[in-house]
């Protein structure tokens, strides 16, 4: 048995996995490398990244964090059960469901690429703080290191984010 | 001189990527540009300050939305639109434009957004709707669908999935309709796994420019070509006489991972070998073995120990050499001849053939052991030119370019539309080699023109039954219908021709003029032989040039298959001395005038002549 509709958790993270981090957030920072390895030319690009694509992760982080968090709750089978269900009945859904799916691992591991995001992002933000306030990338590229670390972060942390089930089941 | 290589073509369907906006250039698209290294060619970006900018492309890269509108604002309901991009899909599939190759690949998007453009869809993502249930259910996929009546309409077009949705939500269904591979989006080393991609899956010209061509069958067996060329197996390529099987052997000996990087590439025409240097040329011989023997000789298989042993005209191994060659590619073992001990070798065969192995080898002439070991890394089949006729300008192109640097003083021409169009009217039973020596010897015949014309062409007469019609243009074209039949009256005629009842008047000075006719009839006739078993061939990297092989032509016209190398270079010698005036001059033909100094070369000596009654009298 399965939700007729799709869970809006679910359509949260469509909208933050796949529309932001995977079709635009990751392109961008890949692109970005090419830009510091002088296979790409883009001037726009350029002045632009560092004011707004890369501190797109400091305003989008604590939704992804609310998605992480939110999981448990909002995926749980125990949201097919009629409303009147009780307590008793939640309870033991719930907790067959923790028993026979990985949830909280899923969780945990999420949690841990997403810790890694931020402190790849930390690191880039200090070392870029150390560097001349200007925007030549060639200037920028002895970071190229800190950048790279930071998309390889993304990307496994987008990957982890796939592994979620999309529908809500009964156990 | 060769043309660019051109950059493989990518469509890549997909809602977010493909869309158009009024005002802005799509920054989406631009970042994937970038994240792939792709050259953006669908022409609709919106010109302003200055623009992203590929130093080294992979591909170029046509993007379509999938949808209408291509445009969509506020308020817009946005559709999918499989028709439109099934044509889209077509036009560059069946009919690219001129200059153009099909589509490389297809990177096709699986979730389509479809319904209204709102005010917060639109802040979100310019130009994107807001999207219904349905669009993120995996069994209502539009990509699915689409896939679904590519496979229906255009079974061989390559198409791989591009998305950031799970893989394992649609591996199963993407497999069966016919998709190659998965490109995760948000992939780490993404214009790596392109290549690979484009390499496996992709139909994509020779860069090498080795290969002329970008018709879709001759880019099929290029592709062939280099997935078979990773594994070790040996490879049986077949195809008509002069489509360039040789060539395809050294294109995938280039793209062998193993074998590349100097290993060997050894070749042998098993057709050109004579019966007693068979063993001796494959397997090799130790010093004494035979009478001539006077050191030991490594043959070609140990000389491609390591690389590829590239062995034409396999069907005319003969039985006995068939029974040895099993032994090596069932043991990897030689036994040289005259030798007591086995040498263990690690060659690849690329055998090549015109025949019907599978005839042959149900009608016993041919070992079907054999022949399936020949084959069990694959066969390969290149198309014949008249199925690939796309690329006759391409072809033309570098032939006249070769032809004008060997021809010392030609000019360089212009090839005239309507040359084409008479070339691509023959059906060119001799193909890729056959064009090159007409082309050779339009330019040789007329060095000192600045446009290659119809009247400049010489094609023979076109053959009778279901061929495409030829077109007969060109001075001295009025050959006969058939070839066959009016040899054999010439013959009879000849034979039958007699000088009796001849009144003086009538033969003075006709023995010059019948010497001459004569020479001129054996020399068109070893032309004609000396076409048939040349080969398109190169040097390493450079340009394409014919080889004439004078033995396999002398025992084809002596039809004496145990014809020395020696006496075929004496009878050519001889052939070239029969013009009465001045036999020291060779004709300007390049194919008599290199069959000449190969003769002269084997056969520095020149063979015993009778004297003349002049000389004996003085």
């Amino acid at each position: 048995m399965t939700a007729a509709t799709l869970p809006a958790w679910q359509k949260r993270r469509s909208a933050l996995n796949h529309d932001w981090l995977k079709n635009r957030f990751i392109p961008a920072l890949a692109k970005w490398l090419n830009l510091l390895d002088d296979e790409v030319e883009d001037p726009d690009f350029e002045l632009a990244f560092l004011r707004t694509v890369l501190p797109q992760w400091a305003e989008r982080r604590a939704d992804i964090r609310a998605l992480l968090d939110d999981f448990e709750w909002q995926m749980s089978p125990v949201n097919l059960l009629p409303e009147e269900s009780d307590d008793w009945l939640i309870g033991l859904v719930h907790a067959l469901w923790l028993q026979r799916r990985p949830v909280r691992c899923w969780v945990d591991e999420a949690g841990g690429r997403f810790a890694d995001v931020n402190r790849a992002y930390q690191e880039l933000l200090d070392q870029l703080r150390l560097e001349e306030p200007h925007e030549a990338s060639a200037w920028l590229r002895p970071l190229r290191p800190a950048f790279a670390r930071f998309c390889e972060c993304c990307q496994r942390l987008a990957r982890c984010l796939e592994v979620f089930p999309s529908e809500i089941r009964i156990p | 001189m060769s043309l660019p290589p051109l950059l493989p073509r990518l469509l890549i369907v997909d809602d977010l990527f493909g869309r158009s906006l009024h005002d802005r250039r799509n920054e989406e698209r631009a970042s994937l540009c970038g994240q792939y290294l792709l050259e953006d060619v669908t022409g609709d970006q919106v010109q302003r300050g200055p623009q992203q900018r590929i130093k080294n492309p992979i591909a170029q890269a046509v993007f379509h939305r999938g949808q209408r509108p291509l445009r969509a604002r506020v308020g817009d309901l946005v559709e999918n639109d499989l028709e439109e991009v099934l044509r889209v899909i077509r036009s560059g599939w069946t009919e690219p434009a001129a200059g153009q190759t099909c589509w490389s690949l297809v990177l096709l998007d699986l979730c389509f957004h479809t319904g209204s453009v709102t005010d917060a869809s639109n802040r979100e993502t310019a130009g994107m709707p807001e999207g219904q249930e349905a669009d993120e259910q995996p069994q209502h996929y539009f990509g699915l669908q689409i896939l679904r009546a590519i496979q229906q309409t255009m079974p061989d077009l390559p198409v791989i999935l591009l998305s950031s949705h799970a893989r394992d939500e649609v591996s199963q269904v993407f497999s069966r309709y016919g998709a190659l591979g998965f490109l995760a989006r948000e992939a780490a080393e993404s214009p790596e796994l392109l290549r690979d991609f484009l390499h496996r899956h992709g139909l994509i010209p020779d860069a090498a420019g080795l290969i002329v061509g970008q018709a879709r069958p001759l880019l099929i067996a290029l592709r062939a070509a280099r997935r078979i060329a990773r594994a070790r197996g040996n490879v049986l390529i077949r195809g008509e006489r002069g489509c360039g099987k040789e060539l395809l052997a050294r294109y995938l000996h280039q793209h062998s991972n193993a074998t590349g990087g100097g290993r060997p590439f050894v070749t042998v025409n098993a057709g050109a070998l004579s019966k007693e240097l068979y063993g001796s040329t494959l397997f090799g011989h130790q010093r004494g073995a035979f009478t001539g023997a006077v050191a030991d000789r490594v043959g070609v298989i140990a000389q491609a120990s390591g690389g590829n042993l590239f062995l034409d005209e396999i069907g005319s191994l003969p039985p006995e050499i068939q029974a040895g060659l099993l032994r090596v590619l069932e043991y990897g073992e030689v036994a040289p001849v005259g030798a007591e001990q086995v040498q263990k070798v690690d060659t690849r065969f690329l055998s090549a053939t015109n025949d019907d192995l599978d005839l042959q080898a149900a009608h016993g002439a041919f070992r079907s052991d054999l022949l399936d070991r020949l084959r069990l890394g694959g066969t390969l089949v290149l198309p014949p030119l008249r199925d690939r006729l796309a690329d006759l300008p391409a072809l033309v192109e570098r032939f006249v370019r070769e032809a004008e640097a060997r021809t010392p003083g030609a000019l360089i021409r212009r090839i005239d539309p309507d040359a084409l169009d008479v070339l691509a009217s023959y059906h060119w039973p001799g193909n890729v080699r056959e064009l090159a020596i007409c082309i050779a010897n339009t330019v040789c015949e007329y060095p000192d023109v600045e446009h290659l014309v119809p009247v400049h062409l010489r094609l023979p007469a076109p053959v009778k039954g279901n061929r495409p019609p030829a077109v007969l243009v060109g001075a001295g074209s009025a050959a006969p219908v058939d070839q066959a039949q009016g040899l054999a009256e010439l013959l009879a005629r000849i034979q039958a021709f007699s000088f009796e009842g001849q009144r003086r008047e009538h033969l003075i000075g006709k023995l010059p003029e019948l010497q001459a006719a004569l020479a001129g009839l054996l020399r068109r006739c070893l032309h004609a032989a000396l076409e048939l078993t040349a080969r398109v061939g190169s040097s390493g990297d450079g340009p394409l040039r014919l080889e004439v092989l004078i033995h396999p032509a002398l025992k084809l016209l002596t039809g004496d298959p145990r014809l020395s190398a020696a006496t075929a270079a004496d009878l050519i010698k001889r052939i070239m001395r029969l013009a009465p005036d001045d036999p020291d001059v060779l004709p300007a033909d390049p194919l008599l005038r290199e069959a000449y100094d190969n003769a002269q070369r084997l056969r520095p000596r020149k063979p015993r002549t009778r004297k003349t009654a002049s000389e004996t009298d003085g």
